[in-house]
């Protein structure tokens, strides 16, 4: 038996061949609309080159203004939008980090609804879930249930919308209910008091001759760190100008204390005596405020102010009297002065009073007007968001509440403290959670409707007046999400409620009121507007509450201190923030307690020891970590740990809280990173001015070399690192990580020492133990011209370019680790593992820095990517480099602009000029390494 | 003429540790082969998952691994330099010691070799150390230290597997005439068609100081180029001048103590008290106790220079080796390297072969400790204090050390086994002239008094 085959023509094959390629081609087609995902390509786009959205970062509630930078479809890096008032240029490290959420693998997709009560969820299609949510309102409405909106706060397009939607839905605007856990809710109260205006003033740092801080760590979470961080950088390199000072009253070093001149600290809860103390001497002495009050409101104030003398807030306070006297002096003398606060470490029962004398200093010395600046009170203003909430919680008692709509909220996030809330939960008929993550309240919700993300979607962003950003999608979405917004106008179009709201998508209806040069310039900036403020009659009518904490009276004080890496809605930080050490303790991954060495020493613990942490019948174990600078009688700890000890009703503003008992429970654990030494121990790192002049010749000498000296035919680029700026926001760490594609390596790993990042700020402990001095110093790859590391490769992995930069070449790279062991600066990393990137992780990559295998080793490259990519484009333009065309990922996210790129060859660029300037020191200079990267000493500080 | 009935006991008691094989042995190899079986798979696990297995992080980059590449480079230099040293010395108990002493040259630098590889980020790229035309027209970096590694290690193995083999040739011929079978047909093979006519003597003896005189100033350079692996960097702790003398003491002390060790095991092992004797063992006992205070002498000059170094991160470094939580490394340096050893000035524990092997047994300890000392505590305390760290080895580096050490046992058994582990014609000739002080080469008459003690030579007789 014979197989059959049929004859094939030429013509049949040519036929068949023809429809083989179709397909092929077309499937090749479909793979291609995947790997670039546009809705509708944008004109401009070409593979290989980049492509800038100009957005709003929506991690906190500064709403600084950001810059996606997109490659083939998917943004790949988050910069500052230069333009924007608030960032300029600049993100925090929590922006950077932004990134990370975006292709969170674990990031919400599909919807899921539970059908009835105590049934498991179940992912569900965007018909029936928004079926459902139609019928939960239709039902709600029907039987007068009353509908409530619980979101974030959204001062802009989505906000308003959610006030029209409500009201489209016949609700009464008090249901629409903003949670702002840690809004200083306190500082508005005390406006409302003091000058009859309950809105949050704005602040001018860069144009204080002095300022004092009570206790707020503006450089942290005080309000808009990014655009304080810049503030505070412009007032230090003011200093040559004349006096500028920066004093920092509060129970802990933190890191806007280590950037402060003078660190103080009085008993936990007395500090008002301080204020009132301060403002009795710039009443006495001519505040440049004085003169413009009524007569009758400065003899009130004298009266009130009577009880204040220096030798009795001493006793009190703890402070000496002419450190109070000084201190009053300056602040009256300095013109303008500010003073701000009080932040959360000094936010005690008293906060309202606190805040309520420091305006009132204010007022006194001339700063309001100057430095202080209210403004008129917007709507969103209208009610503090705990108030709010108390609301809501009131009227889920009365009686059941019919939709509880929930919008990128979870007051569950913050424990005890919101119980209220928890028990609210079961007064209501149907719980819809608008959110990117299933996190605890989203797993008890009826119905979870996946919102895009930030970088995902549309909306207007209104920090303050005057600045409208806008929030522009900056890739097509990742996964089915559906915005918000559009879900919420689908289910008023079901029920046929549409009063006011937009007749299309949310998307057209923002997108008409703004023209191309808005989306391009990222936001529509006015000038500030400002609203004049009077004092009231008698601004200081208030019985003086200092000093009362509850507690055993053996135990510390507890202090709540904020945290750069943590966001402040209470969600968990990503892995990338997790890393990323705390600048202070230099603790990555783990919470920890923070106790004075003597004070641990008299409860018998070390660092690493864990203790229990007792506060009213709550419980909390962490490890310690000593930190001296701390007062003794304090326990402080950061504030997403410290979530469990917060009582019910407490507000998670506050930070001074009732004194804590702490027993030793004999455990240990290494905290990470558990090496290294706080002490520079003489090795010259982060140096003073003072202490490199004494340093006679700090300067490395000329040394003779058997080598002839490099030369760099066109360029020699180089960093400058102004020690005096830099106040240790590690935003450039999380910036270089992003943008190199560094791995994450987890906790285990980082605890001994094997994280992958190309940068990192050191961190020492200088100065007495009564008044120690932290110091940051940011350290990289120092792209030395006679590099230690380049000599001993016997591969030629690591090599000189002409341009300078210390040249690594993964693909040649063997892993014998020499050049690691053989950099004084430590400045290399070895990939002890492959990293794996999972979807859609790898999407986030960037394309132009290869992604390293095991064995070989890696280090920062000024990011050459960026070198080349502006050579590229100045050879296309035909032109020559300018200074200030390279910045790489640290220098551009910097929010103090602390770190200057450039060549150091051209003598007119601002990084020569710097490298030149008589501050100027190269780490282990001595060593003959001639490092491309120069530190400039911090200026004078005194340490009285 | 060598009486017939001397050399036939000596062809005997010689091919009596080829030829007898006990279940002893046997159990002895499989241990050391398993051992080795260990640490390779040790190391595939390391080439499958990455370097994370191992204890090492920033800033120790190198610990164990590291550790006993020295230490088998130093072990490798005790055989083949005494060895030569010995030769042109004519001393007498170059016969009994020379052939074990080379063997273990060769294989202690065998073992020696893997660790380069084995250490390597991407070891599969090893080749790319060496020079050799291709395609990428790259060739290594020649001021790399590692790459003087490459040709000074390569260059040692070659000269000393020579030189090894060079001795070997009389003994192959005799033992090729000798034995039937395949082992027969193995040794006339590997003897090149040496016969032992004079003609063939006369030039093997103008060839054999050749190799001799190339190898000792190939020992001490190998030695001296593995020091500046740690030398020519600007390391705390590495950056010294006095690294490469410091290094070749050390080594020939460790190889001494090393060879003490597998000497006194091969005489029990294989009953060679008559070629094998006390002298033998006080001569090497005088020798390791000479290097131990040239040890001394280095350790004490090492410490003064830094600490009177104008670089801080040195006086540091020094100072925390001493006293700081690292100390306990030091002072077992000490006490096994310089105090120990003294009590070879005592003659009874030179003769004493238990009191000796003790003090072998502590030297060889002292001298691995030793390098982990120079490896791992410079490293960890560098110039950036912020990044100080420690290290400890992981179960991984431990298997593959233990790895090393059964690879170095199982190789030299291996050796013994096949090839006669004292020299049979020198051995002979020692004999002769005890015999016809006046026949074959003028033997000085101390040399003559060292004989082959009555009772063994009448136990055979």
């Amino acid at each position: 038996m014979s197989v059959d085959i049929p004859p094939v023509s030429r013509r049949r094959f040519l036929v068949g061949a023809a429809a083989g390629s179709t397909v092929l081609l077309g499937c090749g087609e479909t793979v291609a609309r995947h790997v670039i995902p546009w809705v509708a390509p944008p004109p401009d786009a070409i593979p290989g080159l980049s492509l800038f959205y100009r957005t709003v970062c929506r991690e906190c509630s500064a709403g600084c203004g950001m810059t996606a930078r997109s490659r083939e479809g998917h943004v790949v890096k988050l910069e500052g939008n230069p333009e924007h008032p608030i960032g300029r240029g600049a993100l925090c490290v929590r922006g950077q980090a932004a990134i990370e959420g975006l292709y969170d693998p674990k990031r919400l997709g599909v919807p899921s609804l539970r059908e009835h009560a105590g049934a498991a969820s179940k992912e569900v299609s965007w018909d029936a879930a928004e079926g459902a949510f139609a019928d939960a309102l239709r039902k709600a409405l029907a039987a007068s249930r009353p509908v409530f909106v619980l979101s974030r706060p959204e001062p802009g397009a989505v906000g308003t919308l959610l006030d029209t939607w409500l009201a489209a839905l016949g609700q009464a605007p008090g249901q629409r209910v903003t949670f702002d856990p840690l809004e200083p809710a306190f500082i508005r109260a005390a406006a409302s008091a003091t000058f009859g205006v309950a809105t949050q003033p704005s602040y001018d740092i860069a144009a204080a001759h002095m300022v004092l801080s009570i206790g707020a760590d503006f450089l942290e979470d005080w309000g808009s760190p990014v655009e304080h961080a810049r503030a505070l950088s412009e007032l230090r390199a003011k200093a040559s100008e004349g006096e500028r000072r920066f004093v920092y009253v509060g129970p802990r070093l933190s890191l806007t204390a280590a950037a402060a001149d003078e660190w103080l600290s009085v008993r936990p809860g007395t500090e008002i005596e301080l204020v009132l103390a301060l403002a009795r001497i710039a009443l006495t002495s001519g505040g440049a405020g004085v003169s413009a009050l009524p007569a009758a409101t400065v003899a009130k104030l004298t009266q009130a102010l009577a009880h204040y003398e220096l030798a009795g807030v001493e006793q009190r306070t703890g402070l000496a009297a002419s450190t109070i006297k000084r201190l009053g002096e300056q602040l009256v003398r300095a013109r303008p002065s500010l003073v701000l606060g009080p932040g959360r470490v000094v936010a005690g029962q008293n906060a309202v009073s606190l805040a309520r004398a420091i305006q009132v200093l204010n007022v006194l010395t001339g700063a309001v007007g100057q430095t202080v600046h209210w403004s008129e009170p917007a709507e969103q203003d209208a009610q503090p968001s705990v108030q709010s909430l108390d609301h809501l919680i009131e009227t889920a008692r009365a009686g059941r509440i019919g939709v509880l709509v929930v919008h990128h909220a979870d007051p569950l996030r913050f424990g005890a403290a919101f119980e209220g809330f928890t028990e609210l939960l079961e007064h209501v008929d149907f719980v819809a959670v608008f959110a990117n993550h299933a996190e605890e309240l989203a797993q008890r919700a009826n119905l979870v409707l996946p919102d895009h993300h930030f970088l995902e979607s549309w909306s207007t962003v209104s920090p303050r007046p005057g600045v409208q950003g806008i929030q522009q999608p900056t890739m097509s979405p990742l996964l089915p999400t559906r915005a918000a917004a559009d879900v919420l106008l689908d289910a008023a179009r079901t029920l046929e409620r549409t009063d006011g709201l937009p007749t299309g998508s949310f998307a057209e209806k923002i997108r008409d009121n703004l023209t191309p040069a808005d989306l391009q310039r990222g936001g529509i900036f006015d000038a500030r507007p400002v609203h004049v403020v009077a004092l009231v009659d008698d601004p200081l009518k208030f019985a003086l509450d200092s000093a009362s904490l509850d507690g055993p009276e053996s135990g510390l004080a507890l202090v709540v201190t904020p945290s750069l890496r943590h966001p402040e809605d209470g969600r968990s930080p990503g892995s990338l923030l997790s890393e990323i050490s705390d600048p202070v303790t230099g603790i990555s991954w783990s919470g920890w307690v923070e106790l004075h060495p003597a004070t641990a020493a008299s409860l018998g613990v070390a660092t690493g020891d864990v203790v229990r942490l007792v506060l009213a019948g709550r419980q909390l174990e962490l490890p310690v970590h000593e930190h001296a600078g701390l007062r003794r009688d304090i326990a402080a700890v950061g504030a997403p740990f410290a979530t469990g000890l917060l009582g019910r009703g407490v507000d998670p503003a506050l930070g001074l809280l009732s004194r804590v008992a702490i027993h030793k429970l004999g455990r240990h654990v290494a905290l990470a990173p558990g090496h290294g030494s706080d002490r520079q121990e003489g090795r010259g790192l982060a140096l003073t001015e003072a202490e490199l002049e004494k340093q006679e010749g700090g300067r490395e000498h000329t040394h003779l070399s058997m080598y002839a000296e490099h030369e760099h035919p066109t360029h020699r680029w180089g960093l400058v690192v102004d020690l005096d700026r830099c106040n240790g926001c590690v935003a450039c760490v999380a910036a270089c990580q992003v943008e190199n594609n560094s791995p994450i390596v987890g906790p285990k790993e980082a605890a001994i020492g094997r994280t992958m990042n190309w940068m990192r700020i050191e961190r020492f402990v200088e100065g007495s133990a009564e008044h120690p001095d932290l110091r940051f110093v940011p350290m990289m790859c120092q792209q030395c011209d006679n590099a230690p590391c380049e000599g001993v490769c016997p591969v030629y992995a690591t090599y000189h370019t002409a341009e300078g930069l210390n040249a690594q070449i993964y693909n040649r790279c063997v892993g014998t680790r020499y050049c690691e062991n053989n950099c004084p600066y430590q400045a290399r990393r070895f990939n002890w593992y492959d990293n794996p990137h999972p979807a859609p992780t790898n999407l986030g990559l960037n394309p132009d820095v290869s992604v390293r295998e095991r064995g070989v080793t890696e280090k920062c490259t000024f990011c050459v990517q960026r070198i080349r990519e502006v050579k590229e484009q100045a050879k296309l333009d035909g032109r020559q480099l300018r200074d200030g065309d390279v910045t790489p990922a640290c220098v551009q996210t910097c929010p103090a602009s602390a770190l200057v790129f450039g060549d150091l060859q051209d003598a007119g660029s601002r990084v020569a000029k710097l490298a030149d300037d008589k501050r100027a020191y190269h780490v282990l200079g001595h060593l003959n390494t001639k490092p491309g990267v120069t530190y400039l000493a911090r200026r004078r500080r005194e340490t009285t | 003429m060598t009486s017939p009935s001397l050399a036939a006991t000596i062809d005997r008691d010689m091919e009596a540790s080829i030829t007898r094989t006990t279940w002893r042995f046997w159990l002895a190899l499989f241990v050391a082969a398993g051992f080795a079986a260990l640490g390779g798979w040790a190391w595939s696990q390391i080439l499958q998952v990455g370097f994370g297995l191992t204890g090492l992080d920033t800033p120790v980059m190198w610990g164990t691994l590291i550790t006993n590449f020295v230490f088998f480079i130093g072990v490798s230099h005790a055989g083949t330099l005494v060895s030569a040293i010995l030769f042109f010395a004519r001393s007498p108990i170059r016969a009994g010691i020379g052939r074990s002493a080379e063997a273990m040259t060769v294989i202690a630098i065998m073992t020696a070799g893997l660790f380069p590889v084995i250490h390597l980020g991407r070891a599969w790229l090893c080749f790319w150390l060496l020079p050799y035309p291709n395609e990428r027209q790259i060739w290594p970096n020649f001021h790399s230290p590692l790459v003087w590694d490459v040709f000074a290690i390569t260059s040692y193995v070659t000269i000393s597997a020579l030189f090894l083999y060079m001795g070997l040739l009389p003994d192959l011929a005799s033992l090729g005439r000798r034995l039937r079978g395949v082992r027969g047909w193995l040794y006339r093979s590997l003897s090149l068609g040496f016969s032992g006519t004079d003609g063939e003597w006369s030039l093997y003896e103008k060839a054999y100081p050749i190799f001799a005189g190339v190898v000792i100033p190939l020992a001490v350079s190998v030695h001296s180029v593995v020091s500046w692996d740690f030398a020519m960097s600007i390391t705390p702790g590495w950056h010294s001048t006095i690294f490469a003398p410091y290094f070749v003491a050390g080594a020939i002390f460790s190889g001494v103590a090393l060879a003490i060790i597998l000497l006194a095991i091969l005489r029990r092992a294989y009953n060679l008290h008559a070629y094998i004797r006390e002298s033998h063992f006080d001569i090497l006992a005088r020798l390791m106790l000479a290097m131990s205070l040239i040890m001394t002498l280095v350790y004490v000059t090492e410490v003064f220079l830094s600490v009177f170094h104008g670089e801080r991160a040195e006086r540091d470094l020094y100072v925390w080796r001493m006293v700081g939580s690292q100390a306990p490394i030091f002072w077992s340096v000490i006490f096994c390297n310089s105090i120990a050893p003294l009590l070879c000035f005592s003659r009874r524990v030179r003769v004493d072969l238990r009191l000796l092997l003790v003090v072998a047994f502590l030297v060889s300890l002292g001298m691995w400790i030793e390098r982990y000392m120079i490896v791992v505590t410079s490293l960890s305390h560098g110039y950036d204090p912020a990044q100080w760290g420690s290290y400890t080895p992981s179960r991984y580096e431990l298997m593959i050390t233990a790895g090393a050490f059964g690879w170095f046992t199982m190789l030299f058994m291996i050796f013994v086994k096949v090839f006669p582990s004292i020299s049979i014609s020198e051995t002979k000739q020692a004999e002769h002239a005890q015999s016809s002080p006046d026949a074959g080469h003028a033997q000085s008459a101390e040399h003559a008094a060292i004989a082959i003690p009555t009772t063994a030579g009448e136990s055979h007789a």
